[in-house]
C-alpha cells in the first residue's frame, strides 16, 4: 500500500483511539478539578466497567445493554469510594488521598485478578470493516468514536448549559466561595467522582471491545492518562483533546511499527518528555500541591 | 504511662539487639534464618522509602524501579565479570544511585501526584525494558547465578543493610542538614526563599533511597540464585515498602522497622491461609491505615505521650538562656 | 559603593491575558527604607516575587547591586543576600523557634557567629523565651516577628516585607516599626515594604513606589506622594489622602 495512505491508516486509527481516551481523560480531570484529587485508582475503575460489561456478555447480556448498566454501577461505586473514602482525606495534605487511591487501585486490581483471572479477555461485538478506498476503519472503531464524541459533546453540555453544570464549575473555581454561596460542596465532590468514575467505566467497556485486556490494565492506563492530562494541561479541557490526540498517535504508530512492549516504552517516554519539556503542563493553571 | 529510656539506656538495649541479631544463625533453624533475613530485607525497604518518601513529601509509588537495577546490575556483574556477590551487590546499589540523579533531577520537579505516577510508570517501563532488551538481560528467560553457599551469609547482608539505613535516618533525624531536608515536605517554596537548595536536598534523599534499594536488590538476587523482569521489579514488594512505613510512621526513625518487623509477620501469616487474596487484604489494610491512623503506631504513641514525640535536632544551645 | 541596591528596568510579567506588571522600573537605595503601594490587585506581591526568583519575567530585567540577576532561582538570591518575609507568615510550624532560625544555612560563619547571631535576633524581636517552642504554637504576631528575625539569619543586604504590618494591632504595630527602623540602622539593610496601611508605609518609608493596575503611577518621598493627585485618584476617586490616614488612627 501506498506510504501515504499507510501514514493515513495510521492517523486515523490515532483519532479514533484519541477520542476513546479522551472520555476517561475528561473524568479525571473533572475530579481533579473539583476534588483536589488524583484519581489514581482511575484506570481501575476502566478495568471494572470493562469487565462487568464483559461478564454480562457471558450470560447473554448484549453490550449496548451492559454498557448502561456499566455506566450505573460505576457511578454509584464512585459515589461511594468519595463519600466513605476519599472524603475522610479531602482536607489533608494531597498526600494522603494518593496514598489511598492508591489503596484503592491495589484492591480494585486485585479482585479483578481474582474474579477474572489474568487471562486477556475481549468483546467481539461488532466485527467487520468498512472499506474506503485503500483505507480501512473497523466499524467497532467507529461506532465507539461516534459514541465518544457523543458523551463529550453531552457533557460539554451539560458542564456549560446546566445548573448542575454551572455548580461543578462554580466549584472547581472556588471551592470555598461555592461553599458559602450554599452550593453543598460535599454532594458536588460525590456527585463529580461519580461522574468521573461514570465515565472512566464506559471508557473501559469501549476498550474490551476494542482490544485484549486483562484486570492488569489500571497500570498502563493511568500512566496514559497523567500524560495526556500533562501534555493537555490539568484543568484545560481543550488540552484535554490535544493530548489524548498526542498519546493515541504515539500508541499508534509505534503499535504498528512495533509490539505492544515497545509502544509502552513509547508512552513512558512521552510522560517524561513532556514532564521536561512542558512545565506549564505540570502546574496547569492551578497548584496540584 | 510514659517510656523514657536514656541514651545509655538505649545503647544498652542496642547491643543486646546487635548480639542476639549475631547469634542466631547458629542456633536457629534453617526457616527461621531465612524468615528473619527476609524481615531485614524489608526493614532496608521500608527506610529507603521512608528516607524519600517520609521526610521529603514526595510519595513514590515505585521505588522498586531501582531495586530492580541492582538486581540486573549485580546479576550481569557477577555472571559476566566473576564479581564477589556482595561487591558486585554494592557496585549494583551505586548504578542504581548514579541512575537516581538524573532521574531525581527530572522526577523530583514534579508535584506530588506526578511524581508518584511516574515513578510508578517508571517501573512498569524498566519492567519492559528488562524483558525486551534480551542481549543485556536473556529477557523473560532470565539470568542464572550460581547458587548461595550458606544462607547466613545473606542473613548478615541484609542485617547489616537494614543497619546501615536504620543509622542514616538516625542521623538525619538529628542533623542541621535533616533539618533543611525537612522543610521541603513543610514548605518548599519558603524553604528556597531562605537560601535552601531544595533541589539538592531533594535529590540527595532519593539518591540514599536509591542506593538502599539497589543494595537490597543485589543481595536478593544472589541469595535467589535468578532474575527475571519479574523478580526485579517485584510489585508485591513496591506495595509492601509503602504498606510497612506508613504502619509504622512515615518521617520517624522507628516507624519502618516497627511496620517491617509487623507487616512481615501478617504477611507470613497471609501467604500461609489466604494465598489469592493477600493483596487485597494489603489494599484494605493501606486504606485503613490512611484513614484512621496515617501517622502510624510512632504516631499513636506520639499522641498518647507513651513516647517523646517529634524529631529532636541536635542544634548548640545558649548555655545561659535556657 | 554604588547607590543603588535594587533596580528593575521595564519589568513585565504576563499571566495568559493579564498583565500583572506593565514595564516597571525603579530604583531602590542602599540602606533605605522604600515603600511600594498601591490599590488592590496594582501588583505589588507579583512584583516582590518576580524581584525575589519565585516568579520569572516574562520581560525586562532585574539588577541587585549592579549585576543581572533577571530569572535567578529563588535560593541562590537569598545566598546572594535578597530576603524575603510573606504576607501569611511561612514559619515552619512543625520546628521549634530555635530550629527555624538555625535551618538558614549560614553565609559562612562560624558556629559560635551563628549562635550569637541567632541570640541577639531573638532578643531584638523579644522572642527569647520561646526558643524551644514550636512555631505552630506563637500567636500571629509572634509567628512575623519570628520571620521577620530569621531573614536576618543570613546576613541580607536587602530584605523585602510583604505586608508586615497585617494583621498587627497597634501597639505591635510601633513595635514592628521601631524594629525595622533598628535594624536599619544596626545592620545597613536596605528594605522596601509592601502594606495596605498606607498611613504606616508614609510615615515609616523615605522613598515610595506607587503601582496601579501594574504599572507605576508614582515614585517620591511621603510628602511628596502624600499629596500626589495620582496616587489620590487611584486609591478612591477624589477624597484627600489625609482623610484616609484619619481613619487609621
Amino acid at each position: 500500500m501506498n506510504p501515504f495512505f499507510l501514514i493515513l491508516q495510521v492517523l486515523i486509527n490515532g483519532l479514533l483511539l484519541a477520542g476513546v481516551y479522551g472520555v476517561a481523560a475528561i473524568g479525571l480531570n473533572l475530579i481533579f478539578g473539583v476534588l483536589r484529587v488524583a484519581n489514581i485508582a482511575h484506570g481501575d475503575f476502566m478495568m471494572l466497567g470493562a469487565f462487568i460489561v464483559y461478564s454480562f456478555s457471558t450470560i447473554g447480556i448484549h453490550p449496548l445493554i451492559g454498557i448502561p448498566i456499566v455506566a450505573g454501577v460505576l457511578f454509584v461505586l464512585g459515589i461511594i469510594t468519595e463519600r466513605f473514602l476519599v472524603e475522610k482525606v479531602v482536607s489533608q495534605p494531597m498526600a494522603y488521598s494518593l496514598l489511598l487511591l492508591y489503596a484503592v487501585s491495589i484492591l480494585l486490581r486485585n479482585a479483578g485478578l481474582n474474579i477474572w483471572t489474568s487471562n486477556y479477555c475481549s468483546l467481539d461485538v461488532i466485527p467487520g470493516s468498512l472499506h474506503i478506498g485503500p483505507l480501512t476503519v473497523s466499524e467497532i472503531r467507529l461506532v465507539i468514536f461516534m459514541i465518544a464524541l457523543g458523551l463529550t459533546l453531552v457533557f460539554t453540555f451539560i458542564l456549560n448549559r446546566t445548573t448542575v453544570g454551572k455548580t461543578i464549575r462554580a466549584s472547581i473555581q472556588h471551592p470555598d466561595l461555592a461553599g458559602a454561596c450554599g452550593i453543598d460542596v460535599r454532594k458536588i465532590r460525590a456527585l463529580t467522582f461519580g461522574v468521573g468514575s461514570l465515565l472512566a467505566g464506559i471508557t473501559g467497556t469501549f476498550f474490551i471491545m476494542l482490544f485484549s485486556v486483562n484486570p492488569e490494565m489500571g497500570d498502563m492506563m493511568i500512566l496514559k492518562l497523567f500524560a495526556i492530562v500533562i501534555v493537555g494541561g490539568l484543568g484545560n479541557y481543550l488540552g484535554t483533546f490535544a493530548g489524548a490526540l498526542v498519546i493515541a498517535m504515539a500508541e499508534t504508530l509505534t503499535g504498528f511499527y512495533a509490539t505492544t512492549q515497545v509502544s509502552d516504552v513509547a508512552v513512558f517516554s512521552i510522560f517524561l518528555l513532556s514532564l521536561i519539556l512542558r512545565p506549564q503542563g505540570l502546574l496547569g493553571g492551578r497548584k496540584t500541591r | 504511662m510514659k517510656v523514657r529510656l536514656s541514651l545509655l539506656q538505649q545503647f544498652g538495649l542496642f547491643l543486646i539487639v546487635l548480639i542476639l541479631v549475631a547469634l542466631l544463625p547458629a542456633i536457629a533453624s534453617t526457616y527461621l534464618i531465612t524468615f528473619v533475613l527476609t524481615l531485614f530485607m524489608y526493614i532496608a525497604l521500608a527506610y529507603s522509602w521512608n528516607f524519600i518518601s517520609g521526610y521529603t513529601g514526595y510519595i513514590s509509588f515505585g521505588q522498586i524501579a531501582l531495586f530492580g537495577i541492582g538486581s540486573y546490575s549485580c546479576a550481569i556483574l557477577i555472571l559476566k565479570w566473576h564479581i564477589h556477590w556482595l561487591l558486585a551487590a554494592a557496585m549494583g546499589s551505586i548504578i542504581a544511585g548514579a541512575f537516581a540523579i538524573p532521574l531525581g533531577l527530572i522526577m523530583l520537579r514534579l508535584k506530588g501526584p506526578y511524581f508518584a505516577v511516574g515513578m510508578m510508570g517508571l517501573f512498569q517501563f524498566l519492567a519492559a525494558v528488562a524483558a525486551t532488551w534480551k542481549s543485556m538481560t536473556k529477557g523473560a528467560t532470565g539470568i542464572y547465578l550460581p547458587p548461595v553457599s550458606a544462607v547466613a551469609y545473606i542473613y548478615f547482608a541484609f542485617f547489616g543493610l537494614a543497619l546501615a539505613l536504620f543509622l542514616a535516618t538516625w542521623t538525619l533525624e538529628r542533623s542541621v542538614f535533616g533539618l533543611r531536608l525537612r522543610t521541603v515536605k513543610e514548605d518548599e517554596e519558603g524553604a528556597e526563599s531562605l537560601g535552601i537548595n531544595t533541589t539538592f536536598y531533594k535529590v540527595f534523599a532519593f539518591v540514599v533511597s536509591a542506593m538502599g534499594c539497589g543494595f537490597a536488590g543485589g543481595i536478593q538476587v544472589f541469595y535467589v540464585s535468578y532474575v527475571d523482569p519479574v523478580t526485579a521489579f517485584p510489585a508485591v514488594l513496591n506495595i509492601m515498602m509503602i504498606i510497612m512505613c506508613l504502619l509504622g510512621g512515615m518521617g520517624t526513625c522507628w516507624g519502618p522497622v516497627m511496620g517491617a518487623v509487623l507487616l512481615g509477620q501478617v504477611s507470613e501469616f497471609l501467604w500461609a491461609h489466604f494465598p489469592y487474596v493477600y493483596l487485597i487484604l494489603y489494599g484494605c489494610l493501606l486504606a485503613f491505615i490512611i484513614m484512621f491512623m496515617p501517622s502510624g503506631i510512632m504516631g499513636y504513641f506520639h499522641k498518647r505521650k507513651i513516647l517523646r514525640g517529634g524529631i529532636h535536632t541536635v542544634l548548640p544551645n545558649l548555655g545561659s538562656i535556657k | 559603593m554604588n547607590e543603588t541596591i535594587l533596580s528593575t528596568h521595564h519589568l513585565t510579567k504576563r499571566f495568559g491575558g493579564l498583565l500583572a506588571v506593565n514595564r516597571c522600573s525603579f530604583d531602590v537605595r542602599r540602606k533605605s527604607i522604600t515603600g511600594l503601594i498601591g490599590p488592590n490587585g496594582a501588583g505589588k506581591t507579583t512584583m516582590f516575587n518576580l524581584i525575589c526568583g519565585n516568579l520569572k519575567p516574562t520581560t525586562g530585567e532585574i539588577f541587585f547591586q549592579g549585576k543581572k540577576i533577571t530569572g535567578h532561582s529563588p535560593h541562590r538570591l537569598a545566598r546572594l543576600g535578597v530576603g524575603r518575609t510573606f504576607q501569611l507568615s511561612r514559619v515552619f510550624k512543625g520546628m521549634t523557634v530555635w530550629e527555624n532560625l538555625f535551618l538558614v544555612p549560614p553565609p559562612a560563619d562560624s558556629l559560635n557567629t551563628s549562635v550569637n547571631k541567632a541570640k541577639d535576633l531573638l532578643h531584638a524581636v523579644g522572642l527569647d523565651q520561646l526558643l524551644n517552642a514550636y512555631a505552630g504554637t506563637l500567636s500571629y504576631g509572634q509567628q512575623k516577628l519570628l520571620e521577620f528575625a530569621r531573614a536576618f539569619m543570613m546576613d541580607p543586604k536587602l530584605v523585602l516585607l510583604d505586608e508586615i504590618f497585617a494583621g498587627l494591632n497597634p501597639e505591635e504595630t510601633e513595635r514592628q516599626i521601631k524594629t525595622i527602623c533598628s535594624f536599619r540602622d544596626q545592620t545597613q539593610t536596605t528594605f522596601v515594604v509592601i502594606d495596605h496601611a498606607v498611613g504606616v508605609v508614609l510615615r515609616l518609608c523615605e522613598w515610595i513606589v506607587v503601582m496601579n493596575q501594574g504599572e507605576i503611577i508614582a515614585q517620591g518621598s511621603s510628602r511628596e506622594i502624600e499629596n500626589n493627585e495620582k496616587v489620590i485618584e487611584a486609591y478612591f476617586g477624589s477624597s484627600s489622602l489625609e482623610s484616609l490616614m484619619e481613619e487609621e488612627g
